[in-house]
């Protein structure tokens, strides 16, 4: 499971970085044959499994011990909360693009993506409309 | 003269670097070793102060490379105690000189050739290769002299074997080995590469015609390798790799042949390559293989007390007779797993997987192990940190 958490990571950081592109061609070539029922002939899952409990090792024996004994466990999770966070990512950009907002028609509250448009987030913090300072630059106002 | 490991570490600049800020643990030595400085400044030498060609080039710096590999044969020379200097030629490592030999010697049609069943690829596959020729290759059990003496045939034209085992450190005992194949008429190779960077290998003492090493494994350049031949027994190798340096003359139809030990070094050579194996071999006899394998043995016995009951063993259980190496597995784990995991845990580095061995570890049917291969500059400190890694591994996670 590890290969397809392996194979987007590396995907994208292959985009921005020469180096990863081979990683991400490794793990392209163990989720293709783990696909097609075959062991993965690079080992790139032992070996992420082996460097990752190496490094734990000397740090925190029993957490090194957890992770190695429930390895493909803790990818599979891993690759659940990636994949629905990707989903639900989309759908984000979907509403967006479709309605100007993240949660979909007439909603309201705070969506990242505005930050894209140069708008400020809606619930970023508040600001009066006649003046340029923030509610973090008291304003003194004198009495008349 | 004691061997003072402290100072000898101050000559290998990689043992004075952190990686991840720890220091570098090398036990992987029996696949190639670290070059002290006196070696690569001798490579640098040949680059910066006469880069030059050697054995044709008249003029002063050619002259000077001329020098610098005459010095380096007969510094190899005196390491093996070679009756003369033209014995050794100079290869591009140990494959290479046993290919010259299994391809240069007159094999024909229902000659056969012995190896043993401990061989690297380099000192088999070659051997297989000539069935094409007709030529047999039979396997021996390793170290076993019935066993060979019963193998023995007028067709067994040479026994070719492995001096210590790359796999398990065993080692054969040569002498008697030779000996039962010379009265046998048969001729004897020698593959040293584990054995030379460690104990003496007195090729006149062993009487052996033919031996092969590599530089790399014994503190030289890599890249660079020796085979060195008796000199009747290089007679009767036939020109193999052939073309510039290895001729006197030619004309469109012939050519004159240069004698060993140009006869088989074809083309421009590697002189900084040669010139630092030189120093490697210097270097080594100045300290002494002596104290070299009394502090492997040593070092292999401290971690064998340690850990040698928790692991499974390949090979005997007592370090004496595994030399420098200890190869093991952890019973349930993959044998690059507990590679990776020492690596990453605390820079231990060793080799994982079938050593170039796997026709043995097919024969056992095994996948391979862990080989922990220590040399002159590794330390107790050392040993301790790749113990107490490997304790952990075996406890937690096997």
């Amino acid at each position: 499971m590890i290969c397809i958490l392996a194979l987007i990571i590396f995907s994208i950081l292959a985009i921005f970085s020469v180096s990863y592109r081979p990683l991400a061609a490794e793990a392209f070539d163990c989720v293709f044959r783990k696909a097609t029922f075959r062991k993965c002939r690079t080992n790139l899952d032992q070996r992420l499994k082996s460097q990752i409990t190496g490094r734990l090792l000397t740090k925190s024996p029993f957490l090194a011990r957890f992770i190695y004994k429930r390895f493909e466990l803790i990818s599979w999770i891993f690759v659940i909360l990636l994949i629905s966070s990707l989903l639900y990512s989309g759908y984000g950009v979907y509403n967006y693009a479709r309605y100007g907002h993240c949660d979909g028609v007439n909603a309201q509250g705070f969506c990242v993506y505005d930050a894209f448009d140069g708008d400020e987030p809606v619930n970023a913090p508040c600001v009066e409309q006649d003046s340029k300072e923030t509610l973090f630059t008291p304003v003194e106002k004198k009495s008349s | 003269m004691k061997m003072n490991v402290e100072s000898i570490r101050k000559d290998f600049p990689i043992l004075k670097k952190k990686l991840a800020g720890k220091p570098v643990v090398y036990f992987d030595n029996a696949c190639q070793s670290l070059r002290p400085i006196q070696v690569i400044d001798k490579i640098n030498e040949y680059y910066h102060d006469f880069p030059a060609c050697g054995d044709r080039s008249m003029h002063k710096l050619g002259k000077k490379v001329d020098e610098a590999v005459d010095k380096a044969r007969k510094s190899l020379q005196n390491f093996f105690n070679a009756k003369k200097a033209e014995e050794l030629i100079f290869t591009k490592n140990a494959t290479e000189a046993i290919n010259i030999v299994a391809n240069a010697l007159d094999l024909k049609k229902g000659d056969v050739v012995l190896t043993t069943d401990k061989e690297h690829n380099s000192n088999l596959v070659p051997w297989q290769l000539l069935k094409e020729k007709g030529v047999k290759h039979e396997v021996v059990e390793f170290n076993n002299v019935d066993a060979l003496n019963d193998k023995l045939t007028k067709d067994v034209k040479i026994v070719s074997m492995v001096h210590t085992s790359n796999m398990d450190g065993t080692s054969i005992d040569a002498k008697e080995l030779i000996k039962v194949a010379h009265d046998n008429g048969s001729l004897f190779m020698l593959d040293a590469c584990q054995s030379a960077p460690h104990k003496i290998v007195d090729v006149r003492k062993l009487d052996v015609d033919f031996m092969a090493c590599s530089g790399h494994k014994m503190l030289g350049p890599s890249g660079i390798g020796l085979l060195y031949g008796k000199q009747d027994a290089l007679s009767k190798l036939k020109p193999f790799v052939v073309g510039g340096s290895t001729v006197s003359e030619s004309t469109y139809a012939s050519c004159d042949f240069e004698k060993p030990p140009h006869l088989f070094e074809a083309g421009l050579q590697n002189y900084a390559g040669i010139m630092g194996f030189g120093a490697a071999a210097d270097y080594l006899k100045k300290v002494g293989l002596d104290n070299v394998s009394a502090h492997e043995f040593k070092l292999n016995k401290r971690i064998t007390d340690a850990v040698g009951d928790s692991v499974e063993l390949v090979g005997p259980k007592d370090p004496v007779l595994r030399g420098s190496i200890f190869s093991f597995n952890v019973p349930g784990m993959e044998t690059h797993n507990v590679a990776i995991m020492l690596d990453e845990a605390a820079n231990v580095m060793v080799r994982s997987g079938a050593h170039c061995c796997h026709s043995w570890f097919n024969a056992h049917k095994m996948l391979g192990s862990v080989r922990a291969s220590l040399y002159l500059y590794n330390t107790e400190e050392e040993c301790d940190i790749f113990i107490k890694e490997l304790q952990k591994i075996v406890k937690l996670l096997s």
